[in-house]
């Protein structure tokens, strides 16, 4: 039996977040027995690399800091996108977004680099 | 009916110089992901023009030549659907039909929103009616902006179910209704290469008289140090030159493509340098030979 819409869409949204865990609805043992585990991570990170080429591409800061230090600003990029859901289609709005998260408490480990490469 | 040959423009000065006497030359129509020339000045505001808009245009202009359009970001699958998203895209693609007048306008099966989170990457559908409804909606709402609409088989890395169901499935969603199929000839080898079915089955059960289009491009491998297991996964990634598997299984589709109209070669920029010219114009006289005319053949 084909699995709910809904709950098909609330499974993947889980797995597009981070890999599922006990919030993730269960799909029907059909369609999870064909489910590549492989190709969903791949789709996972293909995701985030999408979100992440959208960042660089919409700010000019950002840019700066992946070139400056580019493991400081991955991880900065790693917790941004498993704390902030991904609202943003344009590379200027994921740009403002990116910036917000960045001022705000739960950014706090990257307060100092952040100011430095986003000045107020 | 006289299938053309196109290319897919990218924004990319250097691609478009690069590309220059081939778009002149060698190709009947262009390729535009609409979205690729927008910009947002502010998140939920309406989407502008960007420079490419005009370049592209100006183009157009310049060579007499139409424009198809292969969209990006509208999410056909989506369900429930966001009606104000769908105003921002409808709102622009309405203004930009009155200056591309694209013959026609496809945009990826599957879903890249999903519970209001903009993911990018088109996901698979489960293949079931409620589905099936949600796609028909995303074609009708395209259909406000152009009226001949279609959408294209997408290479999807994981399958909630058999994938040769999907073919079964895409034919069942084009049962009722007036859209297209656009045939992504890699995006089945994609599929088939990772998923280890046999492409020309998934091909043979897809509706091919509904096929107004077809893409054939190349790709790539994933890095084995992506993936914890280290298994390498072929990409469509649009960046090396088209497969002789993807030319093969274009030929094997081209003679039951009775309602064709065009076949386009995709490549993104960034992918290709000067060197690289003369065999992207070879492979569109290649594309214009299986379409059996076109200004290169």
């Amino acid at each position: 039996m084909e699995p709910d819409l809904g709950v098909y869409n609330a499974w993947l949204a889980a797995q597009m977040r981070g890999g599922g865990g006990d919030s993730s609805p269960d799909l029907p043992r059909h369609t999870a027995a064909h489910i590549d585990a492989d190709g969903l991570a791949l789709s996972r990170l293909l995701v985030a690399k999408l979100r992440f080429e959208r960042l660089l591409g919409g700010s000019a800061a950002a840019a700066r800091w992946f070139e400056t230090d580019p493991k400081q600003f991955t991880a900065a990029f790693d917790s941004y996108h498993n704390q902030v859901s991904a609202r943003a289609f344009f590379p200027s709005e994921e740009a403002l977004e990116f910036q917000t998260w960045l001022a705000s408490p739960s950014a706090q480990a990257f307060g100092t680099a952040g100011r430095r490469h986003f000045p107020a | 009916m006289n299938v053309s040959v196109g290319l897919a423009l990218q924004p990319d000065h250097a691609f478009l110089d690069l590309c220059a006497g081939l778009l002149r030359e060698q190709v009947d129509y262009f390729e535009v992901a609409p979205e690729t020339t927008w910009r947002s000045a502010s998140p939920g505001a309406d989407f502008e023009p960007n420079r490419f808009h005009c370049e592209f245009l100006a183009l157009g202009q310049a060579t007499g030549l139409p424009f198809v359009a292969h969209g990006v970001g509208i999410s056909i699958g989506t369900s429930p659907r966001d009606p104000a998203r769908d105003q921002r895209w409808l709102t622009r693609l309405i203004a930009d039909q009155s200056q591309f007048q694209y013959l026609w306008y496809t945009d990826h099966l599957g879903t890249s929103v999903v519970e209001g989170s903009e993911l990018a990457l088109p996901l698979p559908l489960p293949y079931n009616e409620a589905a099936c409804q949600a796609t028909r909606t995303g074609l009708e709402i395209m259909q406000h902006a152009v009226p001949t609409v279609g959408f294209e088989n997408s290479a999807f890395y994981f399958h909630p179910g058999d994938p040769l169901e999907e073919a079964r499935w895409i034919s069942h969603v084009l049962d009722h209704g007036s859209a297209h199929l656009l045939l992504d000839l890699h995006n089945v080898h994609t599929m088939a290469t990772n998923a280890g079915f046999d492409p020309r089955a998934y091909v043979d059960s897809l509706p091919l008289e509904r096929v107004i289009e077809m893409h054939v491009s190349g790709g790539s491998c994933s890095d084995a140090r992506w993936l914890r297991s280290g298994r390498v996964l072929r990409l469509d990634s649009h960046d090396h030159p088209v497969p002789e598997p993807v030319w093969d299984l274009a030929a094997h589709c081209r003679p039951r493509c009775a309602n064709l109209r065009g076949i386009t070669l995709e490549r993104v920029g960034g992918t290709i340098e000067q060197g690289d010219v003369p065999l992207l114009g070879e492979e569109l006289r290649r594309a214009a030979r299986l379409a059996g005319g076109g200004r290169g053949a």
